[in-house]
């Protein structure tokens, strides 16, 4: 089983031609709602491509927790993991998608504030897994329970967002941006960076860098650069979070890392074919069916070392 | 899915990967004992308000909170804005009293410390310091914890507290050890926020034992727990936070492991204070009193500032 630990959300979403500026209104040629949040977004990624998969986090008694949750159950997503915190507001986001700029704004109402370690089930669901992906909510709390485990699971942090004082020691799989890495290790190639990330968690560094493609550093050592696919993009929204979700279920399918990252990178841009960040997800033969009508990787990808 | 009451958001006492690393400056009669020590004149309360409120501005820009006492210095640490930004202010709710031979031998919520007020003067939490005797019984303890913890609930204050193991209150031999394991479990499930333990075995002697303490305390404690360093060697302390950390603590909330060094070495200069950006002391504020031949600074502790490293040990690694 693979257990995703941190923060579900519901979004509500707008795609605008630009931004409209203080006290204006632009036409929005698309609204929709949707569920989000970096660790059920991958959740939904490793079930949709065949995995028993569980989510771990917290919502409130509200209709938009209602919805976070029915979201999840929908895609075959363990439920009983979600603590429902009595009186408590959901996370939820206003997101704004500009095609101008191909950026997008986002306003986010945090998840409640609950102890996700002192919860039994929380515990069970974490002892029974394979791997756990958490995301900034999901941290300092797995790492809390973990603590407390006989055998901890294989455990991999999407490093996207910033946590001040966050150590990747221990960590199986530090999958971070290349920016984040800029901003903990400073200005420096790609190569230097993933080594430095590597040489603090021990373990895989994957680094992603938009359209440019991730950069893979195993274990071992052995640094590969994996291209990204090109698709139509509507939006970028959540692609990072679906990276993280297909990426941790390639590896419990035991492909290779860089072969994982392909598959990841490759799930991630068809997840940018509509305007949420899940719509678009690809099942495991859409994914195979995909790649199948690519180049042949072995040309597509370089090692490095 | 299961349904829970939301959890206290204790972050205005954790640094932002999630630990805390937390400094006490609330010690009362046994802080002015230990000035004792190094002088033959009386210590008086100015003294002792004076190195809190040193010590406040020196270490909390290095902590992810502090934990001040009402009856010295908390509002001379609140009036002379004394503790850094980003580091959370706890005030002590625990009166002292000198009972069974000991310094500290009975304590009751301090009537004095109104929560609504240290709450306006920027608190974000309360601690209540608890005695466990195996010969006393439980209920009384019991009770005043749940007091406390809807004190502070009902002000929107974090609760702290901080069970101690003491010797039994007829002097008959007891296993005080035993008794900071029972205390977790008579007390940790009470709804506090926060617990505070004394180390196992005081930081000494089998590690294997003490970690194996430690994690009967993560299992008797329903929230994240802290330890105190009282006790503990200080050249031990780090790494007994260490130890407790690896089997499920969260940080430390500690004083003498910090600062007691500093008391009675008045012979360095409190002006030489300095390093990883700490406030430089105001050599204006160094009173240093004579004792046939031996100095004691109390209003500028002389090296805290390298005490300090101590508040950096990490708290959130994997």
């Amino acid at each position: 089983m693979l257990t995703f630990v941190g923060a579900a959300t519901l979004d509500a979403l707008a795609l605008v031609d630009r931004y409209p500026a203080a006290d204006e209104r632009v036409v929005a040629s698309e609204i929709s709602y949707a569920g989000g949040g970096p660790a059920a977004t991958a959740a939904v990624v490793a079930a949709r491509q065949g995995h028993d998969v569980a989510f771990v986090g917290a919502v409130g008694d509200d209709s938009e927790g209602q919805q976070i949750i029915a979201g999840l159950q929908a895609e075959g997503v363990r439920i009983d993991g979600i603590l429902v915190v009595e009186a408590g507001r959901s996370a939820a986001s206003v997101v704004v998608v500009s095609r101008e700029s191909s950026t997008r704004a986002i306003c986010n109402r945090q998840p409640p504030v609950v102890d996700l370690a002192a919860q039994p089930v929380v515990m069970e669901l974490l002892a029974a897994s394979t791997w756990v992906h958490v995301d900034h909510i999901g941290w300092a709390p797995t790492r809390s329970a973990i603590g407390r485990l006989m055998h901890s699971p294989l455990v991999s942090y999407d490093g996207g967002h910033q946590v001040a004082g966050f150590s990747a020691a221990g960590l199986s799989l530090y999958a971070p941006t290349i920016e984040a890495l800029q901003i903990r290790f400073g200005p420096g190639e790609p190569e230097e960076l993933l080594g430095q990330a590597q040489q603090e968690s021990g373990g895989a560094v994957v680094a992603t860098a938009g359209s440019a493609g991730s950069w893979a550093l195993e274990k071992t050592g052995a640094l590969t650069q994996v291209p990204t696919f090109s698709v139509e993009v509507v939006s970028t929204l959540g692609a990072g979070d679906v990276f993280h979700g297909a990426l941790v279920a390639a590896l419990a399918d035991d492909h290779p890392l860089p072969d994982a990252v392909r598959r990841a990178n490759a799930t991630a841009a068809l997840s940018c074919r509509v305007l949420d960040g899940r719509g678009a997800i690809p099942t495991l033969s859409e994914l195979n069916t995909f790649l199948a009508s690519q180049p042949d990787p072995s040309a597509a990808s370089s090692d490095l070392t | 899915m299961a349904h829970v009451r939301a959890g206290t958001d204790l972050s205005p006492l954790q640094r932002s990967g999630g630990g805390f690393a937390m400094l006490a400056v609330d010690q009362r009669e046994a802080m002015r004992n230990m000035f004792a020590e190094h002088t033959a004149e009386p210590v008086t309360d100015q003294d002792l308000q004076d190195f809190k409120v040193a010590a406040a501005r020196i270490l909390t820009p290095y902590a992810s909170a502090v934990l001040v006492d009402k009856q010295f210095a908390f509002d001379a640490v609140v009036d002379q804005h004394a503790v850094a930004d980003g580091c959370g202010l706890i005030a002590a709710a625990d009166h002292f009293e000198s009972a069974n031979g000991e310094l500290v031998g009975r304590v009751t919520i301090d009537p004095q410390v109104v929560p609504a007020r240290v709450k306006e003067q920027g608190a974000v939490a309360l601690k209540l310091l608890v005695l466990w005797r195996e010969d006393e019984p439980a209920g009384p303890r019991v009770s005043m914890v749940e007091q406390f913890v809807d004190l502070c609930r009902n002000t929107g204050l974090i609760s702290i507290i901080e069970p101690v193991s003491r010797g039994r209150a007829d002097r008959r031999p007891s296993d005080t050890e035993a008794g900071v394991l029972a205390a977790a479990r008579e007390l940790g499930r009470l709804g506090a926020d926060l617990y505070k333990a004394e180390v196992p075995l005081k930081g000494q002697g089998d590690q294997a034992e003490i970690r194996r303490r430690c994690a009967e305390i993560t299992a008797a404690v329903d929230s994240p727990w802290v330890v105190l360093s009282s006790g503990v060697p200080q050249d031990l302390f780090p790494e007994a936070v260490r130890t407790a950390m690896s089997e499920g603590a969260n940080g430390f909330l500690a004083g003498r492991a910090v600062w007691a060094s500093c008391i009675g070495g008045g012979r360095r200069r409190a002006a030489t204070a300095g390093g990883r950006g700490a406030a430089p002391a105001d050599p204006g504020r160094d009173r240093r009193r004579t004792d046939g031949g031996a100095h004691m600074t109390t209003a500028v502790p002389p090296h805290l500032p390298t005490t300090a490293d101590l508040l950096g040990i990490p708290v959130v690694e994997w």
